[in-house]
């Protein structure tokens, strides 16, 4: 059991533990290096140099110090009512490492200074925040007039006056403080996920990326998109970032941007992704195989082999095939799929639960997807044929004349060719005929026995054939007379009988 | 002929360039070695404004180069404020004192500039350096030091110094060294 009294007692040590850990985070970490504006004598004994003051401090973060901005530093200044950075005390160095956590002031004064010639005079002192000591101190005076460059060749500019005094003044100085220089801060991106990585102008485009960071957090964090910023925001592990994508079609780059402005003045940039920004459909087209091409339609009798070929290299990431019939909007079959095209898509003429559909038009549609979710698509018109040609003969007798006429019904496709053959009665053959195309023939026969017979074969351009063999022709009107003649027997009474 | 003409010169030229050293008044019966010590404002008697201020951060800095302790001239501005003794005015050996007492160093440095001169590249300054002990406020060792830029020419144009904080830094340089030299200033560190 545990009693009040520890549990109080462990409650009390936990919340002390918390506001030890939040006091120790919310102390600024690692700055070295104060730098407080300049002051500056060559323009008046009250003047103030920030410039100067920000290249120095520029040159410092270089070589690996860890500074604070004389930006940064003013406005304590002002709190504490410090009227020249010159008129610095105890008392104002404590409240600077309070607020900073600094170990070092740096103090300087522009002594001389004129761009054009150039001439820079720089005294430099450094103090020690906790114990209020002056630790390191050097001037440095560098004149375009004292600049001799061999033959005259290369011209110094205010520039590079001050480069070499940054480098001359502050030669050593790490070793001489002995500071054991922070290195910058270093980060490692473990994860990016960039969706989509191709999309259409002005959608959205998101990006995560899970960063590990050594150092203290940045002061800017975000994707360089070219053209513009956008920062990133953290949520749970990830920093996340949205933005539209751009109208113009093509391959945009992802950076990552990271800037430590306090303390460091170190900016990384890392190469992320790329996404492409597509507005074109996919150019899709149809291969009819297993098709007979008809002035109408490629007609097909058993099966139908459909090829998509992509005219352009698009990735596609979903199709959906359907069968429509001619006329209406209601599809036969629809069939969905992700990912890349089938080689082949194969249809039989029926519908989705493979019963056989009627012969007739249908219009077959492939639509596709590419990674933008651009579509494109493109119908084709098949007829499907599965029975042959309906064929009717029709014998006329007129006298002598006996008149036979062969006739096809309507086919939805054209028909490849016919054979007919006449017989009599004991099978000799009287006439043969042959033909392509449609068949709409009369023939008139004189002086030909009685009792004769055919065979007739029409073949469709799918192979699709009617065969009808060895029929007898029996004219119209003999067959009437001989009803008639049965039907007077039938009503006569005959007295022999 | 013309190697005994280039002997001539060349020997002219290291006539011209020689130049002493500054030439320190050092009182007897002084304590030498002195570590710790407090910059006063550097009293300007120029036309050049800003001359004074400009030696003081010299002396400020290439003292503290050379490993002295020097206080923080904020906290001596503060207290000669305090004092109500304007900057550069006045050293009285009360205040010289004072300042021992506030800030523990050994002796208070101060000076006098009384010439600044720049005309194109050729620049001269002169002024009076003091050191003064706390213990008493009395002089312990000084210098009148006038130079040109042109003294310190070695051969051709290369040496010569073209700019008043340039010679400022030069000619604080050699006194803080020829006192280092002699032991009226020296710390453990800097040795």
């Amino acid at each position: 059991m545990v009693s009040k009294g520890s549990l109080n007692k462990f409650k009390g040590l936990a919340l002390g533990i918390l506001i030890f850990w939040m006091f120790l985070f919310r102390a600024p970490v690692g700055a070295q290096v104060i730098v407080l504006p300049f002051e500056d004598l060559s323009r008046s004994l009250n003047g103030i140099n920030i410039e100067i003051a920000r290249a120095v401090a520029d040159y410092l973060a270089e070589e690996g110090f860890q500074v604070i901005y004389p930006e940064e530093v003013i406005p304590e200044l002002a709190r504490l009512r410090v009227k020249s950075p010159g008129w610095i005390d105890q008392v104002v160095t404590r409240e600077l490492l309070k607020r900073f956590r600094a170990k070092y002031i740096l103090l300087g004064t522009v002594l001389e200074m004129d761009k054009k010639e150039p001439l820079l005079g720089l005294s430099v002192r450094i103090l020690e925040t906790d114990t209020f000591r002056l630790v390191w101190g050097g001037t440095v005076s560098f004149t375009g007039k004292d600049w001799h460059p061999f033959l005259g060749l290369k011209q110094i500019t205010f520039e590079d006056s001050l480069r070499q005094s940054c480098e001359s003044l502050f030669a050593g100085l790490k070793e001489e403080l002995g500071v054991q220089a922070v290195p910058p801060p270093a980060i490692a991106v473990d994860e990016i996920l960039l969706r989509p990585r191709s999309v259409r102008g002005e959608e959205k485009v998101e990006c995560a990326v899970r960063l590990r960071i050594s150092g203290p957090p940045p002061d800017k964090l975000g994707v360089d998109l070219g053209k513009r910023f956008v920062p990133l925001f953290k949520q749970g592990p990830y920093y996340l970032a949205f933005w539209k994508a751009p109208k113009e079609e093509g391959r945009y780059p992802v950076n990552l941007v990271i800037r430590w402005e306090k303390g460091w003045q170190v900016e990384k940039r890392l190469f992320l992704a790329t996404y492409r920004v597509d507005n074109t459909p996919p150019a899709i087209e149809l291969r009819i195989y297993k098709a007979r091409k008809t002035p109408e339609a490629p007609a097909f009798k058993n099966y139908v082999e459909l090829r998509p070929f992509l005219r352009n290299p698009d990735k596609v990431v979903r199709w959906m095939i359907q069968v429509f019939p001619e006329k209406g909007d209601r599809p036969i079959i629809s069939q969905k799929g992700m990912g890349n095209l089938p080689p082949r898509f194969i249809w039989r003429g029926t519908d989705g639960s493979g019963r056989k559909l009627p012969e007739g038009i249908y219009r077959v549609r492939l639509k596709v997807w590419d990674e933008a979710g651009n579509e494109g698509w493109k119908e084709s018109k098949l007829i499907y044929v599965s029975s042959p040609p309906v064929a009717k003969v029709k014998a006329v007798k007129e006298g002598e004349k006996l008149k036979v006429s062969f006739k096809v019904g309507p086919h939805p496709v054209p028909l490849r060719g016919w054979t007919l053959e006449i017989m009599d009665e004991n099978g000799r053959l009287l006439k043969e005929l042959k033909g392509e195309g449609p068949i709409e023939k009369e023939l008139v026969f004189e002086n030909l026995p009685s009792g004769l017979r055919y065979s007739f074969r029409v073949r469709d351009i799918l192979g699709n054939r009617v065969v009808l063999r060895n029929r007898r022709i029996v004219p119209l009107v003999m067959q009437a007379k001989e009803e008639k003649k049965e039907k007077v027997k039938a009503e006569e009474w005959v007295s022999e009988f | 002929m013309s190697f005994k003409w280039l002997t001539g010169v060349v020997l002219l030229m290291c006539v011209s360039c020689s130049g002493g050293g500054p030439e320190l008044r050092i009182a007897v019966n002084r304590e030498p070695g002195i570590c710790k010590v407090a910059v006063l404002p550097f009293i300007n008697q120029t036309d050049r404004e800003g001359v004074g201020e400009m030696l003081t951060r010299v002396v400020i800095s290439e003292m503290v180069k050379s490993g002295l302790e020097v206080a923080e001239e904020g906290a001596i501005k503060k207290f000669l404020e305090r004092e109500r003794c304007a900057p550069g005015r006045c050293a009285p050996a009360t205040l010289v004192k004072k300042m021992g007492q506030e800030f523990g160093v050994k002796a208070v440095v101060g000076g006098v500039v009384t010439e600044a001169r720049q005309v194109g590249d050729q620049v001269k300054l002169g002024f009076f350096f003091w050191v003064k002990d706390t213990r008493d406020g009395h002089f312990m060792w000084g210098t009148y030091y006038v130079r040109e830029g042109e003294d310190y020419r070695k051969v051709f144009h290369f040496g010569k110094i073209s700019s008043i904080s340039g010679l400022a830094r030069k000619m604080v340089e050699e006194i803080v060294e020829t006192s280092m030299e002699r032991s009226l200033f020296r710390c453990r560190v800097s040795s």
